[in-house]
């Protein structure tokens, strides 16, 4: 019923006592709202406030989400938000991007050496940092499809320890400590920018800050040996030294250090370096790995059997013990200062794999319950590896875990059930010859929070994968499709091209390698630096053309290079346009490129002899 | 000599005198009864019904008759009971006018039973499943009371529905 004004009104009978729904109790309504599909509970909410509110109680959601989802009481939120509404829908499509969208993928191959990395990824702004230990190198690149790959050699070959942030490698060998910044890092500054901090044996643990104070004076680098923690700034001046009986190791997130000992563990406040000092029965001899929740100052410690979660700020322990011993495991990241008022009481999850590569998940906070357990299997089929299901490698954000085996096999699983969601790799190209004839377990897996990409790490091999697509991603494509409507005409030839250039990057793979052994053979020469030099740049020329997106524009200016010329017989001359196209793409922003096309030789001289020797010593190699 | 009754009084002070075995399909009245007298009834027991009007009582009690028999599953998991549809009579028992149906799952609330109040509310939530805000605010007589500000708030937090 409307009046004249169109304004709905509500007609009262006075004879006959109405009895309206929103007079049924709150409790009812829930039951009521209950029986709904959970994707109309939105909806419901915009009908009326009282509606409204009904939606936005927790009791509501608790058990939804336990028999939708498995989830138990308390768990890591996807949203990170403190409504229930928001968070279903943001775990269901983020789950099904996870489950069903369609899969993205590039390799590349980077040119550290493997072992004993670490990694540093930056999603937004497509960069990776890889630092390998042997060589003492970093190598920085583009995340997504590896280009411009900036290398940055060790000149340090007995290094025990290190740490990295974007800008700064911290390093301890046997009897020193040193920093080295890797801000604008060229081969020929890397070795002049190398600072020893102290001369200091039987370091075991070094933390760099994330990111460091520009003044370098605040106190950034943190280092403990068996009975000192030290803390220095950037310059490598010690601002404070505590001297700590029998520690076994220490975490730190540059708010607080927390020194794990033999039988106590000292909370150290980086404001003003007060301590507090708790006594602990963990049985910290036979401690197999230490991992902080600092914000929820948990200690997780595993030492044979039993995980024990020992709570720093309440003094509480609590233990888990496995049926049989723990190889490895790994926390999930956490987002930030606990906040209980999130939905799942921002719980925060752990997964431990078991010697029989059991994966268990347990929940840290709270509870320390086990969520689930599980198995994953590899389809290796004719790879040569048997059907071993040896767990590697292991990552988790808030919705999937994802299991790393060998060669760069990896599963994706959800993380309440453990149900097997989909593989998240596909098998390297050919190419990587490697690959096919050795066995290489996948490093690490670095996923970009709960979105549905990141990154998996195998041997000298970077495959990046992508479920559903991004939005910056999206616009390109369609430009792509357009492009290639436009020249499908030229399809043939672009393929040949491309088969001849894939030949030519397999051929310079070998070469390089070759390269390389020479010069371990050969010593450290001076011209190792121009040599590597060379290899960088051409490689990561050479990157360049496994992904797609540069691809179509390369082959479109080859093409029009070999229209002018009638015949593609001179291939190397054509290749030598290619790369030197490419190259200087390298050298601009690639924003430019529309720039470049139009005119390609704007080059700076200085680049433009450098460019000339690289070009030389990649086809002389041919 | 006939068995002793219970007798329900309704909120408009209509008697109903009551076979004990149908009276305490209500939880709250089989309690009552328990707690009143240990060794069963001896004589009859009157229970006022406050909240509950006569025409919604006789429906109540009608169920409770037709139900007497039926033995429902003791507190099962939630899984089952959200799954397992409307029982064919109860459907056809509750298709009644809007306020009957809220007067009884009320009703089935407040003596608590459980079979009854289940049945009403996955009665309603039929009437409620698929249907735009509009459409619900028309058929339960609701009115808007969001600003348009509020509105949009509300659809921008939910804007997380928009890929799936």
């Amino acid at each position: 019923m409307t009046d004249n004004l169109g304004n709905t009104l509500i007609i009262h009978q006075p004879s006959t006592p109405t009895f309206h729904i929103n007079e049924l109790p709150p409790e009812i309504l829930v039951e009521i709202f209950g029986h709904l599909e959970l994707t109309q509970l939105p909806q419901i909410q915009l009908v009326c406030k009282y509606w409204a509110g009904i939606i936005s109680n927790p009791s509501i959601w608790e058990h939804s989400f336990n028999t939708k989802f498995g989830a138990s009481e308390v768990f890591p939120s996807w949203s990170g938000s403190s409504r229930w509404v928001v968070e279903y829908l943001a775990r269901s499509s983020g789950l099904k991007k996870w489950k069903k969208a369609q899969g993205e993928h590039t390799n590349y191959q980077i040119l550290n050496e493997f072992a004993d990395n670490i990694t540093l990824t930056n999603f937004v702004g497509d960069k990776l940092m890889v630092y390998s230990r042997i060589g003492n190198s970093v190598n920085i690149c583009g995340l997504r499809w590896g280009k411009t790959q900036t290398f940055v050699p060790g000149d340090n070959n007995h290094v025990t320890l290190a740490d990295i942030n974007w800008n700064h490698l911290v390093f301890a060998t046997r009897d020193s400590l040193h920093v080295k910044s890797l801000a604008g890092a060229t081969v020929s500054s890397s070795r002049s920018s190398t600072k020893e901090i102290i001369q200091l044996g039987g370091i075991k643990r070094v933390k760099v800050r994330d990111i460091c104070d520009k003044f370098k004076d605040k106190p950034d680098i943190i280092i403990c040996t068996s009975d000192k923690v030290m803390i220095f700034n950037l310059n490598g001046e010690t601002i404070k030294v505590f001297e700590i009986e029998d520690i076994i190791d220490f975490g730190t997130d540059f708010k607080h250090i927390v020194v794990v000992c033999n039988t106590k563990i000292l909370i150290i406040k980086m404001e003003d370096f007060s301590i507090k000092e708790i006594d602990h029965e963990v049985g910290a001899e036979d401690v197999q790995d230490i991992n902080f929740d600092f914000d929820d100052d948990n200690l997780i410690i595993h030492h044979s059997k039993d995980a024990v979660v020992f709570n720093y700020r309440d003094e509480t322990t609590s233990t888990i013990t496995f049926p049989m011993d723990v190889k490895f495991g790994k926390l999930q990241n956490s987002r930030g200062k606990r906040n209980p008022l999130l939905v799942g009481k921002d719980g925060l999850f752990y997964a431990t794999i078991l010697i029989d590569d059991t994966i268990v998940i347990w929940s840290v906070r709270d509870s320390r319950k086990i969520i689930t357990r599980f198995k994953s299997e590899f389809k290796y089929k004719n790879l040569g590896l048997g059907d071993t299901n040896e767990v590697c490698s292991i990552e988790l954000n808030s919705g999937v875990v994802i299991v790393g085996g060998y060669n760069g096999f990896a599963n994706v699983h959800d993380l309440f059930t453990g149900k097997h969601l989909r593989e998240c790799s596909i098998k390297f190209p050919k190419k990587y010859t490697h690959m096919y004839q050795y066995r290489i377990p996948v490093r690490e897996i670095k996923v970009n929070g709960n979105h549905s990409n990141g990154i998996i790490i195998c041997g000298d091999l970077i495959q990046y994968f992508q479920f559903g697509e991004d939005t910056n991603k999206s616009l390109k494509s369609t430009k792509k499709k357009k492009f290639i409507a436009e020249n499908s005409y030229k399809n043939n030839t672009k393929k040949m091209i491309k088969d001849q250039l894939e030949d030519y990057e397999i051929n310079e793979y070998h070469t390089n390698q070759m390269h390389e052994i020479v010069d371990k053979y050969n010593g450290q020469g001076d011209g190792e630096d121009d040599i590597e030099l060379a290899i960088a740049l051409s490689k990561s020329t050479l990157q360049d053309t496994t992904g797609e997106e540069e691809e179509d524009d390369e082959l479109q200016r080859a093409l029009e290079l070999s229209k002018n010329q009638e015949s593609s017989e001179d291939f190397d001359e054509l290749l030598k346009e290619t790369l030197l196209a490419s190259t200087q793409n390298e050298l601009h922003n690639p924003h430019e490129f529309d720039e470049i096309q139009t005119g390609s030789s704007k080059a700076e001289p200085d680049e433009d002899e450098e460019l000339r020797r690289v070009l030389e010593l990649s086809l002389l190699e041919q | 000599m006939s068995s002793p009754k219970v007798i329900l009084t309704s909120s408009d002070g209509e008697k109903f005198p009551t076979d004990p075995k149908v009276a305490e399909k209500s939880i709250l009245i089989k309690n009552m009864i328990v707690d009143l007298s240990p060794d069963g009834l001896e004589e009859d027991f009157e229970i006022p019904v406050p909240n509950v009007r006569a025409t919604v009582l006789q429906k109540v009690l009608d169920w409770c008759e037709h139900h007497k028999n039926t033995i429902f599953p003791e507190d099962e998991d939630e899984d089952t009971k959200k799954t397992t549809p409307v029982d064919e009579w109860d459907r056809n028992f509750l298709k009644v006018d809007q306020e009957m149906l809220y007067e009884i799952i009320s009703a089935a609330n407040y003596l608590n039973i459980k079979p009854l109040l289940d049945a009403g509310c996955k009665t309603v939530a039929e009437m409620i499943r698929n249907k735009s805000p509009e459409e619900l605010r028309k058929i339960f007589n609701i009115v808007n009371d969001f600003t348009p500000e509020e509105e949009a708030a509300i659809r921008r937090e939910n804007e997380w529905a928009e890929d799936r």
